[in-house]
């Protein structure tokens, strides 16, 4: 039988030592430390107490801008293609209660061409339903006015009129005068481009020609297709009386004339 | 829970959340504890203090990155003896031990005069306090740093090695050499 102890790890022996003589040390940190941690930690904990309160709106933050910015790209982009500058409403009015005469009526020539464009279509492009609403006005007053004097002068009645029309409508001389530019050149790009806006496609240049009338006057067969795809008045005659077709049969391209006749041209 | 009964680990998600009386818990659990270490190992109470301050600045600081894959006393020290580097290689004027006996023995001696103690303890508690400091002192930079992460960290073998980045082997031989010569020298005072 062994009643003795195991013998004392020096290890332990040590340590014991160190604690004894440790707990008699007096030393601690000063009150000026103390306050200076706890203060410090008390006003990080109120910034992230802060900070866990605003946490949904910190995660929400950034979707909410994303779709406020996406809101306002979408619009700047958009919109302008709806906020098309709406012919005054007097004109409408004007071609259902008209007292010409029958026979001077734009009827026929307007509404039953053939290969006019198809409203679907042209609801489909919004560009073209831009351009179209701003011609039923000029159409209004080129094909009704001067019919009260076409017997007297054809073409002189239509320039006049249509005179008036590109003072009172054209929304900006710039795009006009481009989009005349690009018909002239034949640039489909271009043209496409300019057609897309909320110009008049019948803007007149000094002499009284249309996108059209430069189209067919520089043989540019395709820029004409897509100009009277787009509602382009096939009869707008320039400052000297010549109609679009009469300027086509000069250019000697049978496709633009026929293209012309297609939509309505006489 | 009271923050008595919560780990460390608790305190320092309930202060991560914005719970400033969780830092204070976990202050007052571990002030004394950060202190010796610092001190015993600087040598000086001004440079102790200043160095409390930074490392328990530091620890409110990352209380949010803190993640509980350690125990809280070994990333606690693990900051402390960074600290304490930074401080040896920023050459701050340190006060020698010997120095800093003498300031030491002032502190104590006004800390120590408890009426109720009676001046004879005091006077031997003063004693024995001192001369553990000089023991302490007198132990290699090493060993002092390896034995005073473990009594006052309470940290593992394992742990010192992780925090000191050196072998396991290294750190044992450290502790083993420290502890037979502070036995010497708290032996002579006995």
């Amino acid at each position: 039988m062994n009643s003795l102890p195991p013998p004392r790890d020096p290890a332990d022996d040590a340590d014991e030592q160190y604690r004894r003589a440790s707990s008699l040390d007096p030393s601690r940190p000063s009150e000026a430390t103390r306050r200076a941690v706890l203060s410090h930690a008390t006003r990080i904990a109120a910034g992230r107490a802060r900070r866990a309160t605003h946490w949904p709106w910190m995660l929400l933050r950034p979707a909410v801008v994303g779709t406020a910015a996406t809101a306002v790209l979408v619009g700047v982009l958009v919109a302008p293609r709806f906020l098309v500058p709406r012919a005054p409403e007097s004109p409408e009015p004007k071609i259902g209660s008209t007292s010409l005469p029958p026979a001077q009526a734009p009827a026929p020539a307007e509404t039953a061409r053939p290969s006019a464009p198809q409203p679907g279509l042209l609801r489909a492009r919004p560009p073209a339903e831009t351009y179209r609403q701003a011609a039923p006005a000029v159409r209004a007053e080129s094909v009704n006015e001067p019919r009260a004097d076409m017997s007297a002068a054809p073409g002189a009645a239509s320039v006049a009129t249509s005179a008036r029309a590109v003072q009172a409508r054209r929304p900006s001389a710039a795009d006009a005068d481009a989009l005349r530019r690009a018909a002239a050149a034949g640039d489909l790009a271009a043209l496409d481009a300019q057609l897309a806006g909320s110009g008049d496609i019948d803007a007149r240049d000094e002499q009284g020609r249309t996108a059209l009338m430069l189209a067919i006057v520089n043989g540019r067969a395709d820029a004409v297709e897509l100009l009277l795809a787009h509602g382009a008045d096939p009869n707008a005659a320039d400052a000297h009386g010549t109609t679009p077709l009469q300027a086509a049969e000069r250019t000697g391209k049978p496709g633009i004339s026929g293209a012309l006749r297609r939509h309505g041209a006489r | 829970m009271s923050d008595t009964d919560a780990s460390d680990e608790m305190l320092m998600g309930r202060f991560a959340r914005g719970d400033a009386a969780a830092f204070a818990a976990l202050y007052r659990r571990h002030e004394l504890r950060t202190w010796r270490y610092l001190e015993r190992n600087v040598g000086s109470r001004a440079a102790a203090e200043e160095l409390m301050q930074e490392v328990w600045f530091a620890v409110a600081r990352e209380a949010a990155r803190y993640r509980p894959t350690a125990r809280f006393t070994t990333w606690l020290f693990a900051i402390a003896r960074n600290r304490m580097i930074d401080a040896v290689r920023a050459r701050r004027p340190q006060v020698s031990l010997d120095e800093m006996g003498h300031e030491g023995a002032a502190v104590i001696g006004r800390l120590t005069s408890d009426p109720g103690s009676g001046p004879l303890a005091a006077a031997e508690a003063h004693d024995r306090a001192l001369a553990l400091r000089r023991a302490l002192a007198q132990l290699p930079p090493e060993q002092r740093d390896a034995l005073l992460l473990q009594l006052e960290g309470d940290l593992s073998v394992e742990e010192v090695a992780a925090i000191t980045r050196t072998s396991f082997e290294t750190v044992k031989s450290r502790l083993r050499y420290a502890r037979t010569r502070l036995r010497e020298l708290l032996s002579e005072y006995a």
